[in-house]
C-alpha cells in the first residue's frame, strides 16, 4: 500500500513539473530576427532610433490643420472636394472621422510607439558608450510627438515604455493634458541631462541628430504652452547663455536652402530630394513634400515647377503685417509681383471682388461653394470676407 | 477489532457448513480457439477468477444454484447455472450487438453503451475493401456529419476532411490520431488502409479531452494487433484494375469551331477566320490527353500471438499511374507494419508500434489557370496535335493556352517521401483497478522533391516559355558587372540561362510523450472511471532548396544540381531553406459516474500551453460536459421493440491552434527611413504589430442525440448540433494607440469573429449475422449542415477568396451573413431579345446589345454599375447542404453483392476553365448561343468585340449536386471444404468498380470539388477522379 501510494505521488508530482514548465513554450523563430529579439548591439539601436526619427516628416500634417484652421489661410488644393479634411477643418465643419485629424492621431502614436519600443525594458540589456545618448534622443522624440498630440487633442492617452495590444487599448484612459504635459516636462528634463550642444566634440556631429539645444527649445516651448512664464525663462536663458545661437541677420533668406542650418536654427527636420515618391502614401516620403503641395497652381515660368496651391495665406494674414514689415512678402508671394503671365484671369478677381456678393444675396450657400472654387484657383486671394 | 472478529468467527462457521465447490473448466471462442483472460464472476459475490494461457479456469462457489458469468470484451456474456456439473466448458461467441464492442476515446477505452457523445465508428474493413487508396476519400459517404471533399482527382491528391462543417477561414482540418500518434491530414496518403482495424470519429464536444487541437474534431484510426495465444494466421492479397476519365467534356469539334468564331469575329465587325466551316470533326484533345491506366496493389501480413506477447505485421504495395499523363502523374507506395504488444510481467505491458511508408510522386500542372486540363478545354479542334515536321503544334493565337501534350512532355518532377510513425507505450498496472500508462510516439518524414524544367518553347509570346527561340537556344540574363579596361565602363554581363533543376529536402520530426493514470472503482451499483494524464508535444520542421541551371543538353538524363554547368555566381541566389518549431505542454482529467449503467455522467478539463500564442494568452482551459441516460434500462420501459433507448448531450470548449507560429509577434517589416548628414539612411521600424494577447480559435459546441435499436436489428442514431467558432485570425483596422500606422506598418494579427454551424444528422444500420449463408446490411446516413458567417470585425467588410477569370475580380468572399466562401456576382435575367426591349427598360445598361445578358439592378437605382460592387449579390455556395450515404450489401450461399453510394445535393460550382478569349475552344452549349433565328434566354451572342457577358454572373454558376455510387463489388467466398484441401481458411474473388456513375448537372468534369475554405467549389479544369474496374483476390490462411 506504502509502495502505491509513493509511485502515486511521484507520478502526480512529475506532472505537475511537466506542465509548469513555461520556459518550455517560450521559443523565439529559428534564425530569425524579428521585434522580440532585437537589440543585440550598438548598431541595432542605432537603426531603431533611426526608425523613431521617421514620423518627424509626417510634421507638415500639424502645420496645414493649425494654419488652416485658423484665419491664417485657407485650405486650397483642386476644389472643395480635394484633401476634403482640410477644407472641413478651415469650415469647421470636421466631425469625429476626419482624414487629417486621424492622421496625425495615427502618425505621432507611430512615433512613439517607436521609441517606446527603443525605450522598453529588454531581456539582455546590454551596455555601451554612446546608449544612454541614444535612450535621451528618443525621449526627446517621444516628449516631440506627444507634444504635437496634447497641443490638438488636448487630454490623450499615456503610453510610456511599452507596446500595447487591443486589449489594453480597450481599457485606455484619455490622461488629463496636465499629465502629458508632465511626462513631456520629464522626458525632456532627463534628455537635457545627458545630450551635449551640436556644438561640442561630445555630440555626434551627425546632421539631423537631436542635441541639447533642440531639448531645452522644446522644452521652453511647452512651457510657454502651460503659461508657465517662469519656468520657460529659466530654460530659455540657459539655452541662450549658451552661445550657441545668434539670431539671423537677413530674414527674407533664412529659410532657402543654401541657408540650411544657420546661426539661428535650434532644430529642423531633415528631408532630402534624392528618393522620389508618389501620393500613395506621404508618409513614406522622404522629402519635404510642403513646397510642391503649396506652390502655385499651374505654374509654368523660372525656377519653380507647378504645385498644388494648398494652404493659401488670407488677406488677413497679409494686412496684418506693419507698414514696409520685411517678413511680410517673403511670408506670402505675391502673384501678380511674381510675373506670372495668365494665371490670374482679371475677369475671374473681378467676379470674386464684384459680382460674388451680388450672388450672396440670393443664395450664400451658392456664393460660398463658388468663393471656395474661386479661391483654390487664383494664386493669391484678394477676396473679401463676406 | 471486535466486530471484525465476530463477523470473522461467522463467515468461517458458515463456510464450514457449505458446500465449497471447486468448478472448472475451459473457455474457447467462435473458432474454437482457446481465450486466456476471460473474466468468470460468481453472480451476487464479490471476486471471481480469469482463464489462463491455455483457456482454464477454476472458480470456488458455494451451492449449485450460484450462476457463473462469463465474459470478455467484444463478445457476448455467458450465464451458466452450477447445477451438478464439476466441470462447465464454454463456447463465447463474438457480440453481434455494437454495443458491447469496446472503442478508443482519447486515453482511454469505453463501451459503445456508455458513451456520452457523438461518435461514430468504422470497421477498417469497411474502408480497405473500396480498394481506394487514400483513407479519407474511401470514408466518404460512410460517416453522418463528415464531409470528404478531393482535391484533385490525380494519383496522390488530396482530400478535405471536414467534420461537422466549415469552422474558419484557416485551418479546418481534424486532429488525426494513428495508434495515438499525432498523424497530419497532408500526409494521409502515406496510411495504407489495410492497416487500419477501426476508426472512431469523435464529432462533438466529448473530443475536448484533446483541448486546443479538438475544436475540428478527432478522427481515432487504430492499426491491426495480434491476439495472445493464437497461432500465426497469414493475409494475402492483391487486385488489379482499369482507370479511365468518368467524363469527357462536351466540347465544339472543328466544324462547330469554326462557325461559331467566324460569328464571333463578323458580330465584332472584323473578317470570318474560316473560310470553309465544313471541316469536319478536328482533332480531338480530350483523346489524346485521356488514356486508361493501371492500378494495383499487393499486400501480405500474418498476426499472432505467443503465451505473452502478440504481433501483427503486414507489408503493401501500391501503384497507381494517371488517366491524364500515365507515368508522368502517378503514385506508388511501400508500407510495412509492425505492431508488438509484449506482457513483460503480469503488471507491465509493452506496445510497439512501427509503421513505415516510402512514396513517390510525379504530377503535372493540375487544377489550375495553365494546367494540362485547362490548355486541352481550351485547345483549338482545329489545329492538329502534331505539326507536318513532328513537332507539336502551336496554339499561337492565344498567349496563355500551350499544347497540353507537349506540356506534358516537358513536365519532369518526383516528390519523394521516407516517413516513419510510431509509439513504445508502457502500461503498468499497478492496482486491478489503476493503471499508469507511458508513451513515447515520434512521426519522422524525409520529403525530397526534384522538379526539372528544360528549355521549352511553345509558340511565340507564350508565358511557358523558358528558351529564346524554337532552335531552344537559352535565355540570356543579367549577371552582374564588370570593368572594361579600354572603354573605363562597367559594362552588364549577360550569361546562358538553360535548362534548369529545383531540388528540395524536408525533414518532419514530431515527438510527443504522454503519461496518465486511469482508474476504475466499482461500488455495488455505482461506477466510477477517471483520467488524469500530461502531455508534452514539440514539432520541428527544416527546408532547405536550391536551383541548378544550365543543365547539359537540356536532358532529364543530367537532371541534378551537381550537374549545373552555369556560372557560380548565377547559382547562390537561388538557394533557400526555412525552419519552424511549436511545442504543446497540455494537462488533462476526466471524470465518468455511473449509476448502474444507466446514468452516465462526464466531464473533462483540459489545460493546454501553447508556444504559438501570445504571452498573455499562453494558457487555455477547455472544459466540457456530457451525459446519457438508457432510458431503455429504466422499468417502465417495456416497449418489446425498443431494445436499447439512450438520450445523450454533450456540451463543451474546445480550441483550433493550428494559427501561423509566431504570428503574436512584431516583424521587422516596416519602414524606418531618415535622413542624417543629407544622407537617406535605413533604419529599423516593426511592420506588423505585435499582438501579445494573440490565442487560439474557440469553438463552443452543443449536441443533443438519441441512439434507438429496435428489435435487436435495427440501429438509429440521430444528433442535432449547434458549433459556434469564434477568435478567428484577422488583421482588421486597430486603434491609432498601437502605433501601427506608420510608413510599412500593418495591424497586429487579433482574434475576432464568428461562424455558425448547425445541423442534423441521422444514421441507421442493420445487418443479419454474417455467417448466415443468406444476409443483408444496410447502412444509411444523412447529414443537414448550415453554415453562417456570424460576425467579422469592425474594419473588414468581407476577406476576399478566389478570383473569376485572368485577372478578373474576386467571385467568393467570407463575409458576415453568408456561408464561408459564397459566390458573390452579378444576377441574371434572360437576355434581351430586340432593340425595343432595350430601349423600353427602365435600367440603363451600358453599352447592351441584342442578345446580351440582362443583368438585374440590386441597389434599384436604375441602373447596371459595373465599376463597384452595388449590383453585385449572392449567387450560391460552394458548401453542400444535404449529404447522404448508403452502404448496401447481399450476401447469398458465398456470394456477396454491395454498393457504395454518396449523394451531396445543394452546392454550387464556378466554371471557370473558360479562356475567354477570341481562339480559345468553348463548350458546345454555345451552339445554343443567342441568334434571330434561335432566340435563346439562355444563351448570350458571342463576339470579338468588348460586351459584358463575360463578367461573373449566375451565368458561370452551376448546380454542383451529385449522387455517385462510389464502389459497386461482387465477390465469392469459396466453401470452408474446398478451401481446407489447399490449406487455407477463407478465399475471396471479387470484381469491383469504383465511380461507375455519377448522376449530375454539372458539366464540368468531377463535381467533386474540393478546394480551401475561402476558395471551393471553382472549376479551373479539374483533375477528375477516375472509373476504376477491377478484379481481386483475398486469402487467409
Amino acid at each position: 500500500m506504502k509502495k502505491i501510494f509513493i509511485v502515486f505521488i511521484s507520478v502526480i508530482f512529475s506532472l505537475v513539473i511537466i506542465t509548469s514548465c513555461k520556459k518550455f513554450l517560450e521559443l523565439d523563430p529559428p534564425y530569425t530576427q524579428d521585434a522580440e529579439n532585437y537589440f543585440q548591439n550598438e548598431q541595432e539601436y542605432f537603426r531603431a532610433l533611426t526608425g523613431a526619427y521617421d514620423l518627424l516628416q509626417g510634421m507638415f500634417v500639424s502645420y496645414w490643420i493649425g494654419d488652416i484652421a485658423s484665419d491664417n489661410t485657407i485650405a486650397g488644393g483642386e476644389s472643395v472636394t480635394d484633401t476634403e479634411g482640410l477644407h472641413q477643418i478651415d469650415n469647421m465643419t470636421h466631425g469625429a472621422v476626419n482624414n487629417e485629424l486621424r492622421n496625425l492621431m495615427r502618425w505621432n502614436y507611430c512615433g512613439i510607439s517607436r521609441c517606446n519600443f527603443i525605450l522598453e525594458p529588454k531581456e539582455n540589456e546590454i551596455n555601451f558608450a554612446s546608449k544612454a545618448t541614444i535612450l535621451a534622443e528618443a525621449k526627446f522624440l517621444r516628449a516631440f510627438y506627444y507634444f504635437e498630440l496634447v497641443k490638438v487633442f488636448g487630454d490623450m492617452p499615456l503610453i510610456i515604455n511599452k507596446r500595447i495590444g487591443n486589449d489594453e487599448v480597450l481599457s485606455s484612459i484619455r490622461n488629463p493634458a496636465s499629465e502629458v504635459y508632465d511626462q513631456i516636462e520629464k522626458d525632456l528634463n532627463e534628455a537635457i541631462v545627458i545630450l551635449s550642444y551640436k556644438s561640442e566634440s561630445s555630440h555626434s556631429g551627425i546632421k539631423g541628430r537631436v542635441d541639447r539645444g533642440a531639448a531645452q527649445a522644446l522644452l521652453g516651448k511647452v512651457y510657454l504652452y502651460q503659461n508657465e512664464w517662469s519656468n520657460a525663462d529659466f530654460v530659455f536663458s540657459d539655452l541662450i547663455n549658451s552661445g550657441n545661437y545668434t539670431l539671423a541677420s537677413d530674414y527674407t533668406t533664412m529659410f532657402s536652402k543654401s541657408n540650411e542650418n544657420n546661426s539661428e536654427t535650434v532644430f529642423d527636420v531633415e528631408y532630402s530630394d534624392g528618393e522620389g515618391g508618389g501620393y500613395n502614401c506621404l508618409i513614406c516620403l522622404e522629402g519635404n513634400l510642403t513646397p510642391g503641395y503649396q506652390g502655385i497652381r499651374a505654374y509654368e515660368g523660372a525656377v519653380y515647377g507647378d504645385g498644388n496651391s494648398y494652404n493659401l495665406p488670407t488677406q488677413d494674414l497679409f494686412s496684418s503685417f506693419e507698414y514696409k514689415d520685411p517678413r511680410r512678402d517673403v511670408t506670402c508671394l505675391n502673384l501678380d509681383n511674381f510675373g506670372i503671365k495668365g494665371v490670374i484671369n482679371f475677369d475671374l478677381r473681378a467676379f470674386a471682388q464684384f459680382l460674388l456678393p451680388l450672388i450672396a444675396l440670393i443664395s450664400p450657400l451658392w456664393a460660398n461653394n463658388l468663393k471656395g472654387c474661386a479661391k483654390c484657383h487664383l494664386g493669391l486671394v484678394l477676396v473679401e470676407n463676406l | 477489532m471486535k466486530f471484525i472478529t465476530l463477523s470473522f468467527l461467522i463467515f468461517f462457521s458458515i463456510s464450514f457448513f457449505s458446500q465449497n465447490l471447486i468448478i472448472t473448466g475451459k473457455v474457447v471462442d467462435e473458432n474454437k480457439e482457446t481465450m486466456p483472460g476471460v473474466n468468470i464472476k460468481v453472480e451476487g459475490i464479490d471476486g471471481g477468477a480469469t482463464t489462463d494461457f491455455d483457456g482454464r479456469y477454476s472458480i470456488s462457489v458455494q451451492n449449485q444454484q450460484n450462476i457463473l458469468v462469463f465474459s470478455f470484451i467484444g463478445y457476448k456474456s455467458q450465464s451458466v447455472s452450477v447445477n451438478d456439473e464439476t466441470n462447465i466448458d464454454i463456447q463465447l461467441k463474438p457480440s453481434s450487438e455494437n454495443l458491447d464492442e469496446v472503442v478508443v476515446v482519447g486515453y482511454g477505452t469505453s463501451r459503445v453503451k456508455e458513451l456520452t457523445g457523438a461518435t461514430v465508428q468504422v470497421k477498417g474493413e469497411s474502408i480497405e475493401r473500396l480498394n481506394i487508396p487514400r483513407m479519407d476519400q474511401a470514408l466518404q459517404g460512410q460517416v453522418s456529419g463528415v464531409t470528404i471533399s478531393t482535391n484533385s482527382g490525380s494519383p496522390g491528391g488530396t482530400s478535405n476532411i471536414r467534420i461537422r462543417g466549415l469552422s474558419t477561414s484557416g485551418n479546418n482540418n481534424p486532429l488525426i490520431l494513428v495508434d495515438g500518434v499525432v498523424y497530419d491530414a497532408q500526409g494521409l496518403n502515406a496510411l495504407n488502409p489495410g492497416d487500419i482495424e477501426s476508426i472512431n470519429v469523435l464529432k462533438d464536444a466529448t473530443a475536448g479531452i484533446y483541448g486546443v487541437r479538438a475544436a475540428n474534431g478527432v478522427i481515432i484510426i487504430e492499426t491491426k494487433k495480434g491476439k495472445k495465444g493464437s497461432k500465426p494466421k497469414f493475409e494475402v492479397g492483391s487486385y488489379y484494375g482499369m482507370q479511365s476519365t468518368t467524363k469527357k467534356l462536351n466540347l465544339l469539334n472543328a466544324g462547330e469551331y469554326a462557325l461559331i468564331k467566324n460569328e464571333m469575329f463578323i458580330r465584332g465587325g472584323g473578317q470570318p477566320i474560316f473560310n470553309n466551316t465544313d471541316l469536319k470533326v478536328g482533332s480531338n484533345w480530350q483523346d489524346s490527353i485521356f488514356q486508361d491506366a493501371p492500378v494495383q496493389s499487393f499486400n501480405i501480413g500474418v498476426t499472432g500471438g505467443g503465451k505473452n506477447s502478440s504481433y501483427s505485421i503486414g507489408g503493401n504495395y501500391f501503384s497507381q499511374d494517371g488517366i491524364v499523363g500515365g507515368k508522368k502523374s502517378n503514385f506508388e507506395r511501400y508500407n510495412a507494419r509492425v505492431n508488438l504488444v509484449n506482457s513483460l510481467s503480469k503488471k507491465l505491458t509493452l506496445t510497439s508500434v512501427f509503421l513505415y511508408t516510402h512514396e513517390q510522386r510525379s504530377v503535372l500542372a493540375e487544377n489550375g489557370i495553365g494546367s494540362v486540363l485547362y490548355n486541352t478545354i481550351n485547345a483549338f479542334p482545329t489545329r492538329n496535335i502534331h505539326s507536318p515536321d513532328g513537332n507539336y503544334e502551336y496554339l499561337d493565337e492565344v498567349s496563355d493556352i500551350i499544347n497540353p501534350v507537349a506540356q506534358i512532355e516537358n513536365t519532369y518532377n518526383r516528390s519523394l517521401t521516407n516517413k516513419l510513425v510510431g509509439k513504445q507505450e508502457f502500461e503498468v498496472k499497478i492496482l486491478d483497478n489503476l493503471s499508469f500508462t507511458n508513451r513515447l510516439s515520434y512521426n519522422y518524414a524525409i520529403v525530397d522533391g526534384k522538379t526539372f524544367n528544360p528549355l521549352a518553347w511553345y509558340g511565340s509570346g507564350k508565358y511557358a516559355n523558358s528558351a529564346l527561340n524554337a532552335n531552344l537556344d537559352p535565355v540570356m540574363v543579367f549577371n552582374g558587372f564588370q570593368y572594361n579596361q579600354n572603354s573605363d565602363t562597367y559594362d552588364s554581363v549577360l550569361v546562358e540561362r538553360g535548362a534548369s533543376v529545383s531540388e528540395q529536402r524536408a525533414t518532419y520530426l514530431d515527438l510527443n510523450y504522454e503519461s496518465y493514470l486511469n482508474y476504475n472503482l466499482n461500488i455495488n451499483d455505482h461506477n466510477i472511471k477517471s483520467t488524469l494524464g500530461a502531455s508534452v508535444f514539440r514539432r520541428k520542421g527544416d527546408v532547405l532548396n536550391g536551383t541548378g541551371f544550365n543543365i547539359p543538353n537540356n536532358s532529364i538524363d543530367y537532371a541534378d544540381i551537381s550537374a549545373s554547368q552555369s556560372p557560380g555566381q548565377f547559382n547562390q541566389n537561388n538557394t533557400g531553406s526555412y525552419e519552424f518549431e511549436e511545442r504543446l505542454l497540455s494537462a488533462f482529467l476526466r471524470g465518468e459516474y455511473s449509476y448502474k449503467f444507466k446514468y452516465i455522467f462526464s466531464g473533462v478539463i483540459r489545460r493546454d500551453g501553447s508556444s504559438k500564442f501570445g504571452p498573455n494568452s499562453r494558457y487555455g482551459y477547455f472544459p466540457s460536459f456530457s451525459g446519457a441516460w438508457i432510458v431503455s434500462e429504466e422499468s417502465f420501459l417495456n416497449f418489446k421493440p425498443i431494445t436499447f433507448l439512450k438520450l445523450r448531450t454533450s456540451y463543451g470548449i474546445s480550441g483550433n491552434d493550428q494559427i501561423a507560429n509566431f504570428a503574436y509577434r512584431a516583424l521587422l517589416n516596416g519602414e524606418g527611413v531618415y535622413v542624417f548628414d543629407d544622407i537617406i539612411t535605413a533604419g529599423v521600424a516593426i511592420g506588423t504589430a505585435a499582438n501579445p494577447d494573440l490565442k487560439w480559435e474557440t469553438t463552443r459546441q452543443l449536441n443533443i442525440g438519441v441512439d434507438l435499436q429496435l428489435f435487436n436489428s435495427f440501429d438509429i442514431t440521430a444528433n442535432y448540433f449547434i458549433k459556434n467558432t469564434n477568435d478567428l485570425l484577422f488583421s482588421p483596422n486597430v486603434s491609432a494607440l498601437i502605433g501601427s500606422y506608420g510608413p510599412g506598418g500593418y495591424p497586429p494579427i487579433v482574434n475576432a469573429g464568428n461562424v455558425s454551424n448547425k445541423g442534423f444528422e441521422f444514421e441507421f444500420g442493420y445487418a443479419t449475422n454474417p455467417n448466415n449463408p443468406i444476409g443483408v446490411n444496410v447502412n444509411l446516413n444523412f447529414t443537414y449542415l448550415k453554415n453562417e458567417v456570424t460576425s467579422v470585425p469592425d474594419g473588414i467588410d468581407f476577406i476576399p477568396g478566389a478570383s473569376f477569370g485572368v485577372g478578373g475580380n474576386t467571385a467568393t468572399r467570407f463575409e458576415a451573413g453568408f456561408p464561408i466562401g459564397y459566390f458573390f456576382g452579378y444576377q441574371t435575367n434572360g437576355i434581351y431579345q430586340n432593340q425595343t426591349q432595350i430601349d423600353n427598360s427602365n435600367i440603363i445598361q451600358d453599352g447592351a446589345q441584342v442578345g446580351d445578358l440582362i443583368f438585374v439592378d440590386q441597389d434599384g437605382d436604375g441602373k447596371i454599375n459595373f465599376n463597384d460592387n452595388s449590383d453585385k449579390s449572392n449567387l450560391g455556395s460552394p458548401l453542400p447542404k444535404f449529404m447522404f450515404g448508403t452502404v448496401l450489401g447481399f450476401n447469398l450461399y458465398g456470394f456477396d453483392i454491395s454498393a457504395n453510394l454518396y449523394a451531396a445535393v445543394g452546392q454550387k460550382i464556378i466554371r471557370n476553365y473558360e479562356r475567354q478569349q477570341p481562339y480559345a475552344n468553348q463548350l458546345n452549349y454555345v451552339l445554343d448561343r443567342w441568334t434571330v433565328d434561335n432566340q435563346s434566354n439562355e444563351v448570350p451572342i458571342y463576339t470579338t468585340a468588348s460586351n459584358r457577358n463575360g463578367v461573373f454572373s449566375d451565368f458561370f454558376v452551376e448546380n454542383g449536386s451529385f449522387l455517385r455510387v462510389r464502389n459497386i463489388q461482387i465477390g465469392y467466398i469459396l466453401p470452408k471444404d474446398f478451401c481446407k484441401k489447399f490449406k487455407t481458411n477463407y478465399v475471396r474473388f471479387y470484381l469491383a468498380a469504383n465511380n461507375l456513375f455519377t448522376f449530375t448537372k454539372y458539366m464540368g468534369y468531377d463535381p467533386d470539388i474540393g478546394g480551401g475554405a475561402l476558395n471551393g467549389g471553382v472549376d479551373n479544369g479539374f483533375y477528375p477522379q477516375a472509373r476504376t474496374i477491377m478484379g481481386g483476390i483475398n486469402i487467409k490462411f
